[in-house]
């Protein structure tokens, strides 16, 4: 069923505050909810192929609710997953005892990993807090905590912010270089690797640095 | 299923017109408060898009009256946030 909110700003029009309330920052928000309104999911994009996907998956959910067999609730725990309905250590509770394949160890701990970079980013206000997020994330990467899911492009993006503060020439490389790679899989982060190589360019030769202000809109600033 | 992928097809071709996509947040306007008579007179404006009045699918503008359907019909609700107010 489709249903459109206006926020109005008409003072006797009614949940002027819902778009807020589900979590929406800005115009326009889409998502799934529930008959009672309960958030269920939001499209990752605004294509039709992402909420067909988000459609279809949160109807294999629907179809798994109750039931108890040990392959359908494995399915589930993942369904929910990959929707970000549900924490990668709930899940990983959940699924104590159950036996994995291989694959499904590797999900679960690569959505631990995205977890912990969220985590990691969540609530930072100020260039300081960002830069120490980018040594936090260096220190995952010296453990081998890389994420490879949907936190990837963050994780480098920081990483890339630290190492250029830190004149780092090696490091931010390593970062365009990953990012590209994220890029050839999700074109939407082409605009990123441009902007990055724009800025490797400038600590390798400060010299040539473009003007201040081009490089703030370079770097999305 | 195949009236739904209609209208999510509906929804992404309005959801990226340039009269949908003008409604990008914006940077707080320095400007005088609009009156409620323009408020409104902007909301029924919204109210009558096309996308909103299209016969081959029913969106449901009131929250009361969607969520009343959902349970009724055991559906989800596909909800699409905009506003009326921005010029």
């Amino acid at each position: 069923m489709l249903f459109c909110h206006i926020t109005s700003q008409v003072s006797t029009d009614p949940y002027q505050k819902l778009l807020s309330e589900k979590g929406g920052r800005g115009f326009p928000h889409l998502v799934f909810m529930d008959a009672e309104g309960t958030v269920l999911a939001s499209p990752a994009d605004r294509t039709v192929a992402s909420f067909m996907k988000t459609n279809t998956e949160l109807k294999r959910i629907a179809d798994l609710q109750g039931k108890t067999d040990p392959a359908s609730v494995t399915a589930l725990v993942f369904a929910k997953l990959d929707m970000g309905m549900m924490k990668a250590a709930d899940a990983k509770e959940k699924l104590s005892g159950m036996t994995l394949t291989p694959a499904q160890v590797a999900t679960l701990e690569s959505a631990m990993i995205d977890d912990e970079v969220n985590a990691a980013r969540a609530n930072v206000r100020t260039r300081d807090e960002m830069l120490a997020v980018g040594d936090t994330y260096l220190e995952m990467k010296a453990k081998g905590r890389v994420p490879t899911g949907k936190s990837a492009p963050m994780f480098w993006g920081t990483i890339a912010t630290t190492a250029e503060s830190k004149k780092d020439v090696a490091l931010f490389e390593e970062c365009v270089t990953q990012m590209k790679k994220i890029a050839a899989a999700d074109p939407r982060y082409a605009r990123s690797v441009e902007a990055m190589e724009t800025r490797l360019k400038s600590m390798k030769d400060p010299k040539g640095a473009p003007p201040e202000k081009q490089a703030k809109r370079l770097n999305g600033g | 299923m195949k009236s739904t992928k209609w209208a999510l097809v509906a929804l992404v071709l309005a959801v990226s017109s340039p009269f949908i996509a003008a409604q990008a947040p914006a940077a707080p306007a320095q400007r005088a408060a609009p009156s409620q008579d323009d408020l409104i007179a902007k909301r029924d404006a919204k109210l009558k898009v096309p996308f909103l009045n299209r016969k081959d699918v029913t969106w449901f503008t009131d929250y009361d009256k969607a969520r009343e359907e959902a349970k009724k019909t055991g559906k989800l609700l596909f909800a699409y946030f905009t506003r009326s107010y921005a010029k």
